[in-house]
């Protein structure tokens, strides 16, 4: 396999032309793409991690993208966002990532490279931005993104073993997917359910009152109808 | 006397427009048309709210300043971003009772001159999201909503537009910048945002509970609100409970109703013994069952050390180690901070670092002066609340608990054996 975005070694000031901090691939690796955070990294990635050249995180990334996914997923979704917004462009940046999340189920770069060409900034705004918030994800995610809420309310209810235990279930760390990419999971500041704590959500719906007896058969339901499907 | 919940509390009430018409929604807005702008500013400021996003600003004044602006187009911009954990009363809000808000939003932008309305609403919240969309267009489709509402001169439309995931942006000039489609961090203050807001335009920016509260003070005058609950700070507030209690959920009271009261008789108790209590969110200071008396109000709880803030009332019981709360509340913050000002982006890290390192038996006594210290530095320079507050619970649960952070540091142990050496 031929890695992109090899030339990363040098740190993420390192560029090839075009703009900075964004040359080719991405230099810099998973490090730059957490979100600014230090839940992503977790497990063998803590804040040290350099995430550059011998990063497993970036490796995976690279890997992945050159599975060919596609802009073509969500660029008819993208020029519809364009339109509602054409009186304030800049604007429509946030939407577009968003749907192009969903489309993707991350954000690949050739989005990146697409959004910064129709709204004229430079990649490394785009980039920047999409690094900033949580939701978008610049590594592919599993299909389901399990967002676990760990902050304090939900942490006094018991948080921390619903995190073990869908650590165990799924058999990978915090901010890791399964291997069939069904699963991504996620440690997440408060979700605004904290009647409800510990509480997380998987996708777009909410799982409260949670004990780790149940967050197996949640878990087990999802397996059990992915296989229904195919 | 509930004036925000009042219609979800009925029994078959729904977030439909015939179910809030029928409770008598739209009729604030109707009377608004009908009287002239600077008499619904006289009516809100004689109600004496203040906002209920947290900062308590009062709700009159920042009206005025947008009213009194004059520069074209204004906005009105919802607060929805709701984030301060343990706080969640504006998702009920929005998914129970839509319409309260699009209507309070509507006399907003009649008091202000402004014909278009934001909400900006946290990209997690997808249930009030749709429910949000759908209530505006059934808005539109019977002229609350729109061109020349109700056939009168006023123009008024509502956008929705989703936030991706930062507690920073509930901030609010975070929050505009983010509506713009950048990074939401902070702007220098002032200006304020009534002054240049959002694309710098004169801008009222409010919190759902806040707004909430509009149509009730059109209908029944400023001076019924300002006759109820505590006179400094009247009205009703959402609390929102949490933590170790028996009945958590969202409670709305007369502002000042004592905080034992509050966890008594409304939480139904705390579940096994009460050893701490944040009464405005992570970022409030912690109160202990010496000042369970405190009157739950902005003044009063001010007074008592701590915040009210957003309502957040989180309740901890003995079985957990304060050192261990305090380094969770750090990481929170450490997550969030935006890392645009030097104090706040280094300080939440190094404050996590210490308080990790007591946790973890090698910790140092001179950690806890140092936080302190970081406390008042980061109060002083940081450029926003997160970093201003940021510290508070740390310090405040060193100052009421501090046997149990020597104990950490001196005998490196845990007396609860929960955090690891
Ligand atoms: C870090 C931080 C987070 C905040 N989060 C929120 C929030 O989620 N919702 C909110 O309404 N206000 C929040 N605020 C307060 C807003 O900055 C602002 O004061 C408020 O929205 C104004 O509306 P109000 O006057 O109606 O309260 C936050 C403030 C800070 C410093
Ligand atoms: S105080 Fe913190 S969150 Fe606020 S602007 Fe500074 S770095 Fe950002
Ligand atoms: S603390 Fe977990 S949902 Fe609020």
């Amino acid at each position: 396999m031929e890695r992109k975005g090899g030339q990363g070694d040098g740190g993420v000031g390192e560029t090839t032309g075009e703009s900075p901090a964004l040359p080719g691939g991405y230099p810099g690796g998973s490090r730059v793409y957490s979100a600014g955070g230090n839940y992503l990294p977790a497990g063998k990635h803590e804040y040290s991690c350099s995430g550059y050249l011998r990063c497993d995180n970036f490796l995976r990334y690279a890997q992945l993208e050159e599975e060919g996914m596609s802009l073509e997923k969500c660029k008819a979704e993208i020029e519809e966002i364009l339109q509602e917004y054409s009186n304030n462009r800049a604007e429509a940046l946030l939407p577009c990532l968003h749907v192009a999340q969903e489309k993707c189920r991350y954000l690949p770069e050739d989005v990146i490279s697409f959004l910064a060409e129709k709204l004229e900034q430079p990649k490394a705004n785009v980039y920047s931005v999409a690094s900033f918030y949580s939701m978008y994800n610049l590594q592919e995610q599993g299909k389901y993104i399990i967002r676990v809420c760990v902050s304090l309310p939900c942490y006094l209810n018991g948080s921390q073993e619903i995190l073990n235990s869908l650590r165990e279930e799924l058999n990978i760390h915090e901010g890791e997917t399964t291997q069939d990419k069904l699963f991504t999971l996620q440690p997440v500041s408060c979700l605004g359910l904290c009647d409800v704590s510990p509480a997380m959500m998987i996708n777009e719906k909410v799982y409260g009152n949670l004990t780790p007896q149940k967050v197996t058969e949640i878990i087990s339901q999802y397996r059990e109808g992915e296989k229904e499907w195919r | 006397m509930e004036i925000i919940l009042r219609n979800i509390h009925k029994q078959g009430y729904s977030p439909d427009i015939s179910s809030y018409i029928t409770e008598g929604g739209y009729k604030a807005l109707e009377q608004s048309l009908e009287v002239k702008p600077g008499h619904l500013l006289s009516e809100i400021k004689l109600s004496k709210l203040v906002g209920r996003g947290g900062a308590a600003f009062p709700t009159g004044l920042k009206w005025e300043l947008a009213h009194n602006a004059e520069e074209y187009p204004k906005y009105v911009v919802c607060n929805a971003d709701e984030g301060e954990p343990g706080t969640f009363k504006d998702r009920i809000i929005m998914e129970r009772d839509p319409h309260l808000l699009l209507e309070a939003m509507a006399i907003c932008g009649r008091i202000i001159g402004s014909t278009q309305g934001i909400i900006y609403i946290r990209g997690e919240y997808f249930d009030a999201y749709e429910i949000l969309k759908k209530a505006i267009l059934d808005a539109e489709k019977r002229k609350f909503l729109g061109r020349n509402i109700l056939g009168s001169d006023f123009s008024f439309n509502i956008r929705l537009y989703r936030g991706a995931g930062a507690y920073v942006c509930g901030e609010e000039t975070a929050l505009l910048d983010s509506l713009e489609g950048k990074k939401g961090q902070s702007r220098v203050k002032p200006p304020f945002p009534t002054f240049t807001g959002y694309e710098d335009k004169p801008t009222a920016l409010n919190n759902v509970e806040t707004l909430s509260n509009i149509p009730e003070i059109v209908l029944k005058g400023g001076e019924w609100f300002s006759k109820i609950g505590s006179p400094l700070s009247p009205g009703t507030k959402l609390y929102c409970l949490s933590g170790n209690i028996h009945k958590p959920g969202v409670y709305e009271l007369p502002t000042g109703t004592p905080l034992s009261e509050l966890l008594g008789k409304y939480g139904g108790g705390v579940e096994g013994k009460l050893k701490a209590v944040l009464p405005g969110g992570v970022s409030s200071s912690f109160l202990t069952d010496r000042e369970l008396s405190v009157n739950m109000d902005y003044p009063s709880v001010a007074k008592a050390g701590s915040a009210l803030g957003s309502g957040a009332v989180i309740v901890i019981n003995d079985t957990h180690c304060m050192v261990d709360i305090a380094k969770r509340c750090t990481e929170f913050f450490a997550h969030e901070s935006c890392g645009m000002c030097t104090p706040c982006r280094e300080g939440t890290k190094r404050a996590k670092e210490m308080l990790t390192g007591i946790t973890q038996g090698s910790g140092e006594l001179s950690s806890l002066e140092l936080l302190r210290d970081m406390r008042k530095v980061m109060y002083d320079t940081s450029r926003c609340g997160l970093g201003q507050s940021a510290l508070n619970a740390v310090v405040s649960a060193i100052e009421k608990f501090r046997d149990e952070f020597e104990e950490h540091i001196a005998a490196k142990k845990c007396n609860l054996g929960i955090c690891s050496g």
